[in-house]
């Protein structure tokens, strides 16, 4: 199995790509930014390994209600990082990622936050079932 | 946008083809390999971070960054870590990332003669029974084939 990102070749737009950039540019300067890069090529490498087959531990799992699993990061004390993709023929397709504050004023907050994303996430998804060209190389 | 994207592309490709970079992962890939078994095997059997740490003789924290790929550890912790849940050859197997096959032995090894410090052809090593076969390669590895003992 082998991990793409997700690119939009009508819009010019690769999501994950996009996100990761800022952590990219400020490898060398930052700690933080260097861990979590390369824990997340780590999991990605893992995940593939294992053809995505459950359990995969605390570092990823099944979103439920959608047909899209999460990659479980930390960036520091007070902020996760989730990578959202999903498997097809063969390929982990990276659709999304996001920060995720630890804390939020109120778990619907939270519920709802997180719901926007999965759902960016799913369409995503659903635009690559029909556009199976529409990845570049992880 | 298109000149925005490809300077976002170079910057990417230049570090997933730094040296460096590489190593990172590949030492982030072991501990999360550990983390992963860990956590697995730990919640399968039904033990608590807590409980694990006591029987590790470690704190329920070292467990917890462990489990969140946060730390290397040692061996002396890695053994008792081990031995606290009953690691199995498949568990190093899916750590350490060899193969076992189907008669669940552990496989011929390949790696340079001068590890050995013996040349090629020379099958004189100081323990000969414990070696099931020695058979030298074209170059310059060569391969050991099951340790007899550690499949009985």
């Amino acid at each position: 199995m082998n991990a793409v990102y997700y690119s939009d070749k009508k819009t010019d737009h690769c999501p994950v790509k996009e996100f990761l950039t800022p952590y990219f540019e400020a490898y060398e300067d930052s700690q933080e930014h260097e861990t979590m890069l390369t824990n997340l090529f780590g999991i990605i490498q893992l995940i593939c390994e294992r053809k995505n087959i459950p359990p995969l531990g605390s570092m990823a799992g099944a979103i439920q209600g959608y047909s899209l699993f999460k990659i479980k990061l930390r960036k520091n004390k007070n902020t996760l990082i989730r990578i959202l993709y999903f498997c097809h023929q063969d390929k982990l397709i990276l659709l999304h990622g996001f920060e995720k504050p630890e804390s939020y004023s109120s778990s619907r907050d939270k519920e709802r936050f997180e719901d926007k994303q999965f759902k960016i996430a799913d369409n995503n998804r659903l635009i690559f079932i029909q556009n199976s060209d529409f990845y570049e190389v992880f | 946008m298109l000149k925005k994207m490809n300077k976002k592309t170079n910057i990417i490709d230049r570090l997933k083809n730094n040296n460096e970079f590489q190593e990172k992962i590949k030492d982030a890939t072991l501990r999360i390999r550990l983390a992963n078994e860990v956590n697995i095997v730990r919640e399968a059997m039904g033990i608590s971070q807590p409980k694990l740490a006591q029987l590790a003789k470690t704190t329920q924290a070292i467990i917890s960054r462990v489990e969140n790929y946060e730390v290397n550890i040692g061996l002396d912790l890695l053994g008792r870590i081990a031995e606290s849940l009953n690691f199995s050859e498949k568990n190093w197997s899916n750590i350490f990332g060899f193969q076992i096959n189907s008669n669940n032995q552990i496989p011929a090894i390949s790696f340079p003669a001068s590890w050995l410090n013996i040349e090629q052809n020379n099958h004189s090593v100081d323990n000969a029974e414990t070696y099931a076969q020695i058979e030298t390669m074209d170059e310059p590895l060569i391969e050991y084939e099951i340790l007899s003992e550690l499949n009985k």
